[in-house]
């Protein structure tokens, strides 16, 4: 059966070229150690701790009849890993999350239950933020536009958008927004996450089928589980995958019933923000005409960052805009803002005003933000008649591959597609996940680490985001510090010759 | 193995020779154990345990090898077994015979018409005297600006500076250098404001609760949901995946019942108990009524549950300093387990909030979905939320407080409706004490699409007039019990008396001119 599937469908093959570099044997081995160390260790001051020090305990027990709000089991992970390298996350910092990043210093006392701040600052360079064109700015033309906008058109509309807060800014970001990805309408929501959690129930609901990457987002996954309709997953960026979900989908229909699929929607999104992969939207267009399903896009990474104006995989990867059914994309990246947008057909996009819960029941989006967005896009469309947004596009461009290949160079162990802006590093052991933060923060470098259960346990690693901010110096003096850590961590293992 | 089904002598041969290993064994093991304390009585009763009932033991382990295989086995491939078997070609056909519905359907005129086309623009500086695209200006009774403050001058100053130092987004979610100083800020004020240990602020209001909820509610646990509450909170509860138990819209006999007998069935099941939350709105959106607060308490205490209280539209209007329900009631904030609410209706900034002791609010930074997830409120709205609590937080703040009230009764004086008129003012539990007034028709037995139509009507009239309202707003397909067709009347401190009563004057015409 299998095998006459993969024959049929020849159209698509898969290059290997993109495939995830394993981690050498001894690595795994070590890994799962580390995690069987932590685990066992864990379960040991767990065991003592509720005989010697049951009161410290008590949250996990039912007490006067009330059970525990936290599941004894489900906060294990919470109390015995994260809780060690907690410092390494929620930093806080006080400036703009530009080229630098000012950190709070603070200090724990209590093994990272709580912190206290020292009231000293320390500032490093910012390989995080999602600062892709560097629009995340308190000078210059996006800045000043903004503090006009609030004098004249205030914070807040204080209504959502189809009772009472429909203000004309929003009609002005709403067509500047579908003339850059090519559609005939959008509609802006103030909250990225909400735009696909609360969208996608509009869409598809029962007797409807959602075909979702394994790797989408949470907001992506929210509005899916309460949309009523039926989720299937396919491998990460997989089209043989899809292909195979796909034609078992269509020809057995629903359920017990094997009623046809009242309609198919295939969820994507355009960047990957944990693996820097770039979906591979030809082959999903080809797939697109050959079933029939739906195509939605989730650009939140990769509007503004990709393509050669910017405007995304559509344009990164010549498609026309138009194969896509539903575009949506977040301002919180590229544009230094906030919120997301849908954009679409008028039918579809008036229909989504209606439902979308949102634009019914949530605040609209805040002028001053929407100033901040309308003035990026004129930039990286060069209406504002300079060529910034070429440059900014160029720098990332530039930037990214230059860590990128640089990182291979060495050694390292690094996934995603060479044009990516998110470059993921590999460190694998939980133990490093912390000590390249904590390295990295004495390198005055301010990074993102993942581990379990952000990532599968044995991949836990370093995202570096690349951003226009950052100029070839920059990019050079940080490659220089990462190579240090790498050396001290051993991360240099990849077997692969650049 | 086929010797030995030809040959059963051979069987019992096996197991003493296995046997006589698993002594061997065991001799080995007890002699290390001696250097361990206690491994000896382990050992000794794990054999004891073995020798005792080998074939029990078999079992059970053969058991756990299923379960465990069982478990791991791909969730599709037991289902597969209701697939049609198909042959290639069979599928190719279906696949080119299959059409997809389109993906959204068409919207007909009258929808259109009313949901689409009559939704108001406004331009410039929103707030109790608003501007409309036209460029006439209308008092402003549909916004969520309880007590006039929204974009106040110093406010506005506040966003301004808040530019000047962080620029507007804030690139990433609070996990990852999303974090600002202002926002930890806020949220000391809002716990201070509340009086808890701790707040989370989130970045967008409706999504706040439908994000706590199921952080702290599963499959398997139990909530209890007045059964007109907001939006928000049914997809919460639909997330979460929770068992949800609905009860009458503010009927304390019903949630009595209702909990009265999940405690008889408990009793008789014996069943483990989980977490339980009731949840429920201060002032409820779709009615404008009070929660019967008191009795909740008394109720949630008695039967053991913990409480969730949504304060979207409470905070800052209720109670004579504005700290809400709580406080309107003489209710001490102890008694709540989880307070949420949205910084965007009477603070006029954006976003929402979670106040609650230290160990509620650090559980949702890793598992409230919209909160790890999503990047941070920007910081000028995050300083112009702050500005907003200090505020409302002062002696000015308790003045707007006492004109809202103020307000509220002289509006409720003039709009109420006569012997002739042909539209009710929808009186629920202690809704009198509510800025929020829905008007209806009395002739309730028209269909909805009818009532809308001619509520509609009303609204264009008044803004006509010079007075901004709208109907409430539902997404009608997707919410569990649609509330009646109203008008909700959003009363505002920022207007005079005066003003008010002319708005109701207004109001009421418009209604007799379109009714009569
Ligand atoms: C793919 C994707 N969609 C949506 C979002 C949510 O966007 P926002 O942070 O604006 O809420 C993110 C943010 O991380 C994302 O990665």
């Amino acid at each position: 059966m299998s095998k006459n599937k993969s024959q049929k469908s020849a159209t698509i093959e898969d290059t290997n070229d993109s495939k995830a570099e394993e981690a050498p044997f001894v690595v795994l081995i070590t890994t799962y150690l580390s995690y069987l160390i932590l685990i066992i260790f864990g379960h040991i001051r767990d065991f003592f701790g509720k005989i010697f020090k049951s009161g410290e305990y008590a949250y996990l027990r039912h007490q006067n009849g009330y059970a525990p709000l936290n599941s004894d089991f489900e906060n294990f992970y919470q109390r015995r890993l994260y809780l060690r390298i907690r410092d390494v996350f929620n930093r806080p910092i006080t400036n703009v999350p530009g080229r630098t990043l000012t950190l709070l210093d603070r200090v724990s006392h209590d093994k990272n239950k709580t912190f206290q701040l020292t009231g000293t600052t320390t500032e490093v360079l910012n390989l995080s933020s999602y600062n892709y064109l560097g629009f995340a700015q308190n000078k210059g033309p996006c800045a000043e536009a903004v503090k006009a906008c609030i004098k004249k058109n205030g914070i807040t509309a204080d209504s959502s958008r189809i009772v009472a807060g429909t203000h004309e800014i929003h009609k002005e970001l709403e067509k500047t927004v579908a003339r850059f990805v090519h559609q005939e309408d959008a509609m802006v929501v103030n909250m990225g996450f909400a735009t696909n959690s609360t969208t996608i129930p509009a869409l598809v609901q029962k007797g409807s089928l959602i075909i979702s990457d394994q790797l989408n987002h949470s907001s992506l996954i929210f509005g899916a589980r309460i949309s009523g309709s039926k989720i299937r997953v396919f491998k990460h960026n997989d089209m043989k995958d899809l292909e195979g979900v796909l034609r078992e989908a269509i020809s057995q229909g629903q359920p017990r019933t094997h009623r046809p699929w009242k309609k198919i929607l295939v969820m994507v999104e355009g960047l990957y923000s944990m693996e820097g992969n770039i979906v591979k939207l030809d082959k999903l267009i080809e797939l697109k005409k050959k079933y029939k399903f739906y195509l939605y896009v989730d650009e939140a990474h990769s509007i503004g960052a990709l393509g050669k104006h910017g405007r995304g995989v559509c344009d990164y990867w010549n498609v026309d805009p138009n194969l896509v059914d539903i575009h949506m994309g977040t301002f919180t990246k590229s544009f230094g803002a906030a919120g997301g947008y849908i954009a679409g057909k008028k039918k579809i996009i008036d229909w989504i005003r209606l439902n979308s819960h949102s634009n019914t029941y949530a605040e609209g989006m805040s002028p001053l933000v929407c100033q901040q967005i309308i003035t990026s896009f004129k930039i990286i469309m060069g209406e504002d008649g300079t060529s910034d947004g070429k440059k900014r596009i160029k720098q990332l461009m530039d930037n990214s591959r230059y860590l990128s290949s640089e990182l291979k160079k060495m050694g390292f162990i690094i996934y995603g597609d060479p044009d990516s802006p998110v470059v993921p590093l590999l460190l694998y052991n939980p133990a490093k996940v912390s000590a390249f933060s904590r390295e990295a923060l004495a390198r005055k470098i301010g990074v993102v680490v993942v581990g379990y259960p952000a990532t599968p346990i044995l991949s836990s690693r370093v995202r570096f985001c690349c951003s226009a901010s950052h100029s070839r110096e920059d990019m050079e003096e940080i490659v220089k510090r990462i190579s240090e850590i790498g050396d001290l961590l051993k991360l240099k293992i990849s077997s692969r010759k650049y | 193995m086929d010797e030995i089904i030809q040959n059963p002598a051979k069987v019992y041969e096996t197991i003493t020779y296995l046997m006589n290993y698993v002594q061997k064994y065991t001799a080995i093991i007890s002699e290390y154990s001696k250097k361990i304390p206690y491994t000896t009585s382990f050992v000794k009763y794990i054999f004891n345990v073995v020798m005792a009932n080998p074939l029990r033991i078999l079992l059970e382990v053969a058991l756990i090898i299923f379960l465990i295989v069982y478990i791991r086995k791909d969730r599709y491939k037991v289902t597969t077994e209701l697939r049609n078997q198909l042959t290639e070609k069979e599928i190719e056909e279906l696949i080119d015979e299959w059409e997809p519905e389109e993906l959204v359907p068409d919207i007909s005129d009258d929808v259109r018409q009313l949901e689409l086309e009559s939704v108001p623009t406004l331009k410039g500086i929103v707030g109790s005297k608003s501007v409309l695209e036209d460029g006439s200006t209308v008092l402003n009774l549909a916004s969520n600006n309880f007590l006039g403050i929204s974009n106040d001058k110093r406010l506005l100053e506040k966003a301004i500076a808040g530019v000047n130092k962080y620029g507007v987004g804030t690139c990433g979610p609070p996990g990852f250098y999303g974090t600002l100083d202002v926002h930890t800020d806020l949220e000391k004020k809002i716990a201070k404001f509340y009086g808890t240990e701790s707040a989370l602020v989130y970045a967008q209001g409706f999504s706040t609760i439908s994000s706590v909820i199921p952080a702290f509610l599963k499959r398997g646990d139990l909530l209890i949901c007045d059964e007109l509450c907001n939006f928000a909170i049914q997809k919460g509860a639909e997330i979460s995946r929770s068992n949800v138990r609905f009860f009458k819209h503010n009927d304390m006999n019903d949630l009595e019942e209702l909990l009265e007998s999940i405690h008889i069935n408990d009793k008789k099941k014996g069943t483990k108990i989980t977490r339980r939350f009731i949840v429920t709105e201060a002032i409820f959106y779709n009615t404008g009524e009070l929660c019967n607060l008191e009795k909740i308490i008394e109720l949630k205490y008695k039967y053991k549950y913990r409480l969730i209280l949504d304060e979207s539209l409470s905070l800052g209007v209720l109670g004579k300093t504005g700290r809400g329900i709580t406080e309107h009631l003489g209710i001490p904030v102890d008694k709540i387990e989880i307070f949420v609410g949205s910084l965007a209706n009477t603070l006029g900034a954006a976003g929402g909030y979670c106040a609650s002791n230290g160990e509620i609010v650090e559980h949702q930074v890793l598992n409230g979905l919209a909160y790890c997830f999503s990047a941070s409120l920007p910081a000028p709205l995050t300083l112009a939320s702050i500005g907003a609590f200090d505020i409302v937080d002062s002696k000015e703040g308790v003045k707007c407080i006492q004109q809202l009230h103020e307000n509220n009764k002289s509006f409720r004086e003039v709009i109420k409706p006569s012997k002739k008129d042909k539209y009710v003012v929808y009186q629920g539990f202690k809704s009198e004490d509510s800025p929020i007034i829905h008007l209806s028709l009395k002739n309730n037995d028209m269909p909805r699409i009818q009532q809308e139509k001619l509520l509609q009507k009303v609204v264009d009239e008044a803004i006509k007039e010079g007075v901004l309202i709208s109907r409430a707003k539902y997404i009608l397909a997707q919410e569990k019990n649609v509330p009646r067709s109203t008008i909700a009347v959003n009363l505002t401190a920022g207007l005079t008396k005066e003003e008010i009563e002319r708005a109701a004057v207004v109001i009421k015409d418009s209604f007799r001119k379109v009714l009569n």
